[in-house]
């Protein structure tokens, strides 16, 4: 089957990707199993 | 011109043995999922933060926007893994096999990824920022966007991929071969130190670098 391309992707996927791009953790609360220590930031 | 070693990624090879089949897994945030089958399952909107899935096999799953943040998958096979949203944030790749991926917008920023391979499929935008890769081999996938900025990548290979925008910015790149791969195009030229080109994709990249270093072309 032939995969959308980029100018074909839903328009709610365009938005989680604009949404997620260039996103990093900053602001995040850190889980307990990442860091071996209580949840901080 | 004197030939270039580049040290290619170590990948150790996946194998499994005396798998359980579970059609109906309870998916569970902060589980250990050990020595599991899932084939064609929906782990669809689930809350798995910090999972541990280990010896695991998915055939054909859905993680569509299921919360994976902070899981590990070590030892592990994963065939046609679907998700239009990955949200994978802080997750721990060790030892994994990924074949034929289709991911529509995966977050994967600030991972740690060590002998993976991730072998065809089609991504649309990949945000690995401030992740750790050693010794990853992504090859024959199309991916549309590729966000490595901040990444540290060490034993990096992307073969016969087509990509569309490679981001580099901030990255620190130590033996990442980018031979054989085609980009559209690339931000952060300065992040590229450490990669290996070619002789094809240098001339391609020419107008990019000489605008970088602020040589007129006339």
């Amino acid at each position: 089957m032939e995969q959308p391309t980029a100018m074909e992707l839903p328009t709610t996927l365009t938005q989680h990707i604009n949404a997620a791009r260039g996103k990093n953790c900053l602001g995040m609360p850190v889980l307990p199993k990442e860091t071996g220590k209580a949840a901080s930031l | 011109m004197a030939a270039v070693k580049v040290a290619a990624p170590k990948i150790s090879p996946v194998r499994l043995e005396e798998l359980r089949d579970d059609d109906a897994p309870d998916f569970q945030r902060g589980e250990r999922y050990d020595g599991v089958r899932l084939t064609r399952v929906s782990a669809d909107g689930e809350e798995l933060s910090g999972a541990d899935f280990i010896e695991c096999e998915f055939n054909g799953v859905s993680f569509n926007e299921a919360q994976l943040r902070g899981a590990t998958f070590r030892e592990c096979i994963l065939a046609e893994p679907y998700a239009p949203v990955f949200m994978a944030a802080r997750t721990s790749w060790q030892d994994v096999e990924i074949t034929n991926p289709r991911w529509g917008s995966a977050e994967l920023y600030e991972g740690t990824w060590r002998s993976v391979r991730i072998e065809g499929g089609k991504l649309d935008y990949v945000n690995l920022r401030g992740s750790k890769l050693m010794d990853l081999q992504i090859s024959d996938c199309i991916i549309n966007e590729l966000d490595l900025g901040g990444c540290t990548g060490t034993r990096l290979s992307l073969k016969n991929c087509t990509i569309g925008t490679l981001d580099v910015s901030g990255a620190k790149l130590k033996d990442v071969d980018l031979r054989t791969s085609e980009f559209r195009g690339i931000n952060g030229l300065a992040g590229l130190a450490g990669a290996v080109i070619d002789d094809y994709q240098l001339s391609l990249m020419a107008p990019l670098l000489a605008g970088h270093m602020g040589i007129r072309v006339v």
